[in-house]
């Protein structure tokens, strides 16, 4: 037997929470309003049953104000679920109640979760759950979303009410409104409301206002038992601070030099281990054991060069999605945007725009999808235009490589290509606003929820999903990107210069697109093509192109280099952790020594072109995830133009950048 | 008017003025008539206020329309 069950609320009371606990799923929640933008599901079996859950995206109202929130509404109007779970934030009850009476009025069978329960024990708040259910006629459980504390008693009510059909009493409004009601034809209150809606117009709508209202302020007298007035709350204490319009500011740069500076001293030395392990251990290993063949070269040069190498970046990566992870669950960014407001300002956008652009720090994808907390189409569509630049982890993979390589401060540099990211970001919107979306700006209206401590299990596993999507996608695209890069390399058959490959020939017929930016070399070139796909190809690529251009490895004994790889691994422990308590950032050190992929880019390009190379990199929209998602967010249309334009602007920015610096180095 | 009250200060709400979407929003996010509302920052074109237990930042044309006392 099969339930379907929706899960309905305002913003950020936690459905997604509690749908992660009962069906086990690993869907996105986040201390912000807003987290969820579409539907999606889980299922849970129970007593028999096959109780199907969709989560949908938080509403104030059954009268939406954006396009996540309509989602909500159409599903709910038109899926006709069996039965419709309710949550609560409890702290908020009475802001909460207003929608709870617009889905009796719908006269659905209804469960109540009074989600939160533990804060509202902090605040001294007691619900008479026992009132609430008789005043209603339905089911009402507690339940708290972090701990899953309250979840079987919420199946037993969804199963229950589903069994014995328990609809809601039928509300009584006042006469007045009653009479008007009585007037009209409809099977439930939901249908009379809105046939006289569109019968009595504006007096009527007011009227029910004030009556939802009401209701809702009422029902929240009766049933709420005890208030404890002025219980402390950190939350207003932090903000102070946080709000702060000169400290608030201070503290959100020294927040994000600080996040940045713990996530590469962290994951420097793991990754610099595993490039070793990589280089030092497998892939001799390889030709070791199955002698130097064909096939062994094709292991050792496509597999574990070109797949292995992206791996190698794993650390950062993950580090980097920890700590935004940590920001994301502690309600800070909705309070970011209201810092930010007034520069967003300055670029036809108001504060909420923020939130996703910060999210893209991230990854782009979700923060693209995040645009749709913004209220108008306009809007919507300059933060869609602005997101792709915002670097992402794939791009710092790159930057890493290159900066370290070639620049004295490395750190600097990728500073500086981060600011000039956000910076073309704005102007883009800038331009945009000028051009084409001129229109006035809405409203800005953003809750910002209390201050919540991350739960290290959860950051832990939405890290690991993050995580486990780049391997899967080391080891699909990029993989594959490998091996057929690895083949034209090595046709037509019996080809000895890797120039006068397939690749070799494609990537010289693109040499005089890249040359004004100083990239002349095939090689670069070729490996350009394939990272259209994902940015960390660019360095996957590279490294196969100039592993099968390199020559003979040095001898190799496995037991003595497993034994070098044990110590490697415990050094790399220790330095991560040192590095931790340093105050100082100590990563990105540049180093004497490099690889042998290091040493050959090295000898191919100059810091003008590498830096070049970087910031076309940063610009160009090279990512099939984005360019997708994209074209479902704002169209077709939209997306091809973007893409465009991120070229030309990714072009003549890197030209620039090269002539620029040939004449301030000489 | 909401948009005058300084920070800090507790008023109740008498009056909501207009029916644009963005005040039926307030509204359904707890910003409703008889409420008191404590101003808690302001800065540039916003302010925050704090309603219950929720805080809830909006542009100051829009604190025009709300009437406190
Ligand atoms: N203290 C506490 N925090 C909770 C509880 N339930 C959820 N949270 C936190 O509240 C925040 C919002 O949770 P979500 O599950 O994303 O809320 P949502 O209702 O899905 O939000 P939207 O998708 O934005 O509508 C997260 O930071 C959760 O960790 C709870 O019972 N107690
Ligand atoms: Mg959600």
């Amino acid at each position: 037997m099969k339930i379907n069950v929706a899960l309905v609320g305002n913003p950020n009371v936690g459905k997604t929470s509690l749908l992660n606990h009962i069906a086990g799923t690993t869907l996105r929640v986040g201390n912000w309003a807003g987290t969820t933008v579409e539907k999606k599901e889980g299922k849970a079996f129970y007593k028999g049953y096959e109780i199907y859950l969709v989560d949908l995206p938080g509403i104030y109202s059954l009268e939406p104000f954006s396009e996540a929130e309509q989602v909500a509404r159409d599903y709910l109007l038109s899926q006709k679920p069996d039965v419709v779970v309710n949550v609560l934030e409890t702290p908020n009850m009475e802001r909460d109640l207003l929608l709870t009476a617009e889905l009796l009025e719908m006269e659905i069978p209804t469960v109540i979760a009074l989600n939160m329960l533990d804060e509202a024990r902090r605040l001294g708040i007691e619900v008479d759950k026992e009132k609430l259910s008789e005043l209603l006629g339905i089911k009402v459980v507690q339940t708290n979303g972090r701990t899953g504390e309250g979840k079987r008693e919420l199946l037993e009510a969804i199963i229950q009410t589903y069994e014995q059909k328990i609809k809601p009493f039928p509300l009584k409004y006042s006469q007045t409104l009653e009479e008007y009601l009585s007037k009209v034809e409809g099977n439930t209150k939901f249908e009379k409301i809105r046939k006289s809606q569109e019968l009595y117009g504006e007096d009527f709508d007011k009227l029910l206002k004030d009556e939802r209202f009401a209701f809702a302020h009422g029902l929240f007298y009766k049933v709420v038992k005890k208030v404890n007035q002025g219980a402390f709350e950190l939350t207003d204490s932090l903000d102070k601070l946080l709000l702060h319009p000169v400290f608030g500011l201070f503290f959100f740069l020294f927040l994000m030099f600080f996040m940045f500076k713990i996530a590469f001293d962290f994951s420097a030395p793991w990754m610099e281990w595993l490039d070793g392990f990589m280089n030092n251990f497998i892939s001799p290993l390889i030709v070791y054991l199955l002698g130097e063949s064909l096939f062994s070269r094709f292991l050792s040069e496509a597999v574990v060069g070109g797949v292995g190498f992206v791996l190698t970046f794993l650390p950062l990566i993950a580090s980097i999605l920890f700590i935004l992870s940590l920001l994301e669950f502690s309600g800070y960014l909705p309070r970011v945007a209201f810092l930010m407001d007034g520069l967003m300002h300055r670029f036809g956008l108001h504060g909420t725009g923020f939130i996703p652009l910060l999210l893209g720090f991230g990854c782009n994808v979700p923060a693209i999808m995040a645009s749709r907390v913004m209220e108008t189409k306009r809007d919507k569509l300059l933060v869609l235009a602005m997101v792709p630049f915002m670097s992402c982890p794939a791009r710092l993979v790159v930057f890493s490589f290159f900066a370290v390589l070639f620049f004295p401060n490395p750190a600097l540099v990728i500073f500086l290509l981060y600011l000039f990211g956000v910076s073309v970001a704005f102007l883009t919107s800038f331009f945009l606003q000028k051009l084409v979306y001129r229109g006035s700006l809405h409203h800005m209206i953003l809750e910002l929820p209390p201050y919540r401590l991350p739960a290290l299990k959860l950051v832990l596993r939405i890290t690991w999903a993050h995580v486990k999507h780049f391997i899967y996608r080391a080891g699909t695209l990029i993989f594959a990107v490998s091996v057929i890069l690895w083949a034209m390399l090595n046709l037509p058959p019996g080809v000895s210069n890797p120039k006068d490959s397939f690749a070799g020939y494609v990537g010289r017929a693109l040499v005089p697109i890249f040359k004004p930016m100083g990239l002349e070399d095939w090689q670069i070139t070729t490996s350009l093509i394939p990272a259209f796909l994902a940015r960390e190809i660019v360095l996957s690529s590279m490294a196969v192109i100039y592993s099968v251009e390199e020559g003979k490895k040095e001898e190799f004994e496995p037991r003595k280099a497993l034994q070098e790889q044990g110590v490697a691994f415990a050094n790399a422990l220790k330095e991560s952790v040192l590095n931790l308590l340093n105050p100082m950032p100590k990563a990105l050190e540049v180093k004497e020594e490099h690889s042998q992929l290091k040493s050959a880019i090295k000898n191919s390009m100059n810091p003008a072109q590498a830096l070049a190379f970087m910031v076309f990199i940063l610009l160009y929209t090279s990512c099939l995830g984005t360019v997708a998602v994209l074209q479902k967010e704002g169209g077709t249309k939209f997306a091809l133009l973007f893409l465009a334009y991120s070229f030309v602007v990714a072009w003549v920015s890197g030209v620039i950048v090269y002539k620029l610096m040939n004449l301030l180095v000489g | 008017m909401l948009e005058k009250v300084e920070v800090g200060k507790k008023v109740k709400v008498l009056d909501i003025e207009g029916k644009e979407d963005s005040l039926r929003k307030l509204q359904a996010m707890g910003i409703r008539k008889g409420k008191v509302l404590e101003v808690v920052q302001k800065l540039g074109r916003s302010i925050v206020v704090k309603v219950d237990h929720s805080k809830i930042a909006i542009s100051k044309g829009l604190a025009q329309k709300i009437k406190v006392q």
